[in-house]
């Protein structure tokens, strides 16, 4: 802060030894003066960043070298001792390959269903405006409330899921989130309808921007629907495609809540994923230093994605222009 | 003359059919979507005995408020609602001030590494929350805030800021610095002029922000199960999944009664930005 302060003041000194009193020097005064009042009203963004975002990244990093023994308050350094222990872990392979199942078959579904709703209600019908706000409603809920109701739909005993199995005749296991077979495939279906529509929204917004003019010279040239959305709507919608991936992907990768009220991780943890087993092992059995590496990991993975998105992104782009 | 009808009302026939498709699909779809959140209302007025006796019925037979009245009666709900203010509103306006100047600053005064910043703020949104809840857990153990609703708004701004800044920019950037250039041409102070022209442009977007984080911060779980532990503290969404835990001590219908009042704040946003949802869902990118 005193630093800042010192500038005002020798900026404001040396304006006023160089200039005489002319217009030029009353702007570049004032210019100067906004500058400090530009940095000022920036910096406390600026800090509160560096305190919540950074700040707990090194630190992290540095839990992760050490046994921290949260009873003892004796941390003994121990190396890449943390990190081995975790590769050695056999609950990380199975968290990380749960996540990964996760992951992508959220996505994969949430990008098909995503499209063919923003498809839908891209066309003019009546109610159309109805079916968007209906649309965004389990995007809204509190995930706590999402999981609650699932529950309440999904119970073994008195659960309308049940009941409507029974009544269709489907062949459906009537055992949803209480098996180690078909827990993962309805924490997925679940974590489907709350997330989908967020696709929906940025498809619909992007499909508004694309000139009608397109479609009518597709029209004038005898183009079938299938070949307007091939060469007109999918390559428009190309780069947001890649934008929602990388972020819905991102984000599923690291949900923590709708898992955990779900199943907590179970039945014998076959939906448990490294947010929750990094819960676990910091929370649970109280191993901060552990926790941390399984974090560092996490986060490099996470980076390791991210790279890979944007490449792919940067070369889509450049085909796009090419 | 008669062949000309017959054309015009085939092709009549086929737009009514096309639109009568799309009208059924619509009202799938918003049924499939919905209809959870139906059961929930539907049940939350449901007595004990009802939601066990088969087959389920779509209406309550007999409404009950029962879930509502054991609900306030086992749990602290108001005060957990009250928290749920408290905290979503603190952590919404922190990052709103915080936002605005810093994206103010970056668009009017275009200093180096400003751009890189809003990059960085991006990235911050993109680390997990339970990356960042160890040390930020510890660092409030240390400077004796644990267990602190304050402590919770304040962590609270490590999602709600990011989400600020990124939306403000977009509403930001589209106001001209021409009007406020001119404005201290004819005297006016960068303060005046930032007060009289640019804050009541950004108004609207400023209300949109706000109604948005305040949604991230109301339905935020995790942070509020590491670091609040005292019953009093405690929020909606951690009273709510608390009891979703230990759901066989309770009736259904008073978990449907806390979820459904745990919804109405978010439903009340949601009436008031309709309008807005697509262009704030399009710009910032809720987090889930």
């Amino acid at each position: 802060m005193s630093k800042i302060s010192n500038r005002v003041q020798s900026s404001n000194k040396g304006n006023r030894t160089r200039n005489n009193g002319t217009a030029g020097s009353v702007r570049s005064r004032r210019w100067n003066r906004d500058r400090v009042v530009g940095l000022l009203v920036f910096m406390p963004a600026f800090l509160t960043v560096v305190i919540i975002g950074v700040y707990p990244i090194i630190r992290v990093l540095g839990y992760s070298f050490y046994r921290v023994d949260i009873f003892f308050k004796k941390n003994v350094f121990i190396g890449l001792g943390n990190y081995i222990r975790v590769l050695q872990w056999s609950d990380f392979w199975s968290a990380l390959q749960n996540d990964i199942v996760f992951t992508v078959s959220s996505i994969i579904l949430q990008l098909l269903i995503g499209l063919m709703v923003a498809l839908l209600l891209h066309e003019a019908f009546p109610g159309r405006d109805i079916s968007r706000s209906a649309i965004l409603f389990s995007y809204l809920v509190p995930i706590v409330v999402a999981a609650l109701v699932w529950r309440y739909m999904l119970n073994d005993i008195f659960g309308i899921m049940n009941y409507l199995v029974d009544i269709s005749g489907l062949p459906i296991p009537k055992t949803w989130l209480s098996s180690p077979q078909t827990a993962m495939p309805t924490v997925v279906m679940i974590n489907v309808w709350k997330f989908f529509p967020f696709m929906v929204i940025t498809f619909l917004a992007q499909l508004q921007s694309i000139s009608p003019t397109l479609y009518e010279a597709a029209k004038i040239d005898g183009s079938s629907r299938w070949q307007e959305f091939l060469f007109i709507t999918l390559p428009a919608l190309k780069p947001v495609i890649f934008i929602v991936l990388m972020l819905r992907s991102i984000w599923t990768f690291n949900n923590f809540d709708l898992i955990y009220l779900l199943t907590k991780g179970g039945p014998l943890g076959t939906t448990e994923t490294p947010p929750l087993l990094i819960f676990r092992t910091v929370f649970g059995s109280y191993n901060l230093g552990k926790g941390a590496a399984l974090a560092a990991i996490m986060f490099v993975l996470l980076a390791g994605l991210s790279i890979v998105y944007l490449k792919l992104y940067e070369r889509a782009q450049a085909q796009l222009v090419g | 003359m008669t062949e000309k009808r017959a054309k015009q009302m085939r092709r009549n026939l086929r737009v009514w059919s096309r639109k009568g498709i799309l009208v059924a699909l619509a009202v799938i779809l918003s049924i499939v979507m919905t209809f959870p959140l139906f059961w929930m209302v539907s049940g939350s007025f449901k007595s004990r005995g009802e939601i066990y006796k088969p087959p389920p019925s779509l209406l309550p037979r007999d409404w009950t408020t029962e879930g509502y009245e054991m609900l306030m009666y086992y749990t602290n709900f108001p005060a957990w609602f009250t928290n749920s203010l408290l905290v979503a509103t603190v952590s919404s306006i922190f990052a709103l001030l915080l936002g605005l100047g810093a994206i103010y600053g970056v668009a009017r005064f275009k200093f180096i590494g400003g751009r890189a910043f809003t990059y960085i703020v991006l990235i911050t949104y993109m680390l997990p929350p339970i990356l960042l809840v160890i040390p930020l857990y510890s660092f409030w153990v240390r400077i004796g805030l644990a267990d602190s609703l304050l402590a919770l708004a304040l962590t609270y701004v490590t999602f709600t800021l990011p989400f600020a800044l990124w939306m403000l920019r977009s509403y930001i950037e589209t106001i001209s610095p021409e009007m406020e250039e001119a404005a201290m041409v004819d005297g006016a102070t960068r303060f005046q002029a930032f007060h009289k022209i640019t804050l009541p442009q950004a108004v609207p977007g400023m209300i949109a922000t706000f109604i948005f984080t305040f949604i991230l911060a109301w339905n935020e779980y995790l942070y509020a199960l590491v670091m609040i532990s005292s019953e009093s503290k405690k929020t909606v969404a951690l009273g709510i999944g608390n009891l979703v835990g230990v759901k066989a001590l309770f009736s259904w219908g008073m978990l449907n009664a806390g979820g459904v009042l745990a919804t109405i704040p978010i439903l009340i946003f949601f009436v008031f930005l309709q309008k807005r949802l697509v262009a704030g869902f399009s710009v910032g990118a809720l987090k889930g």
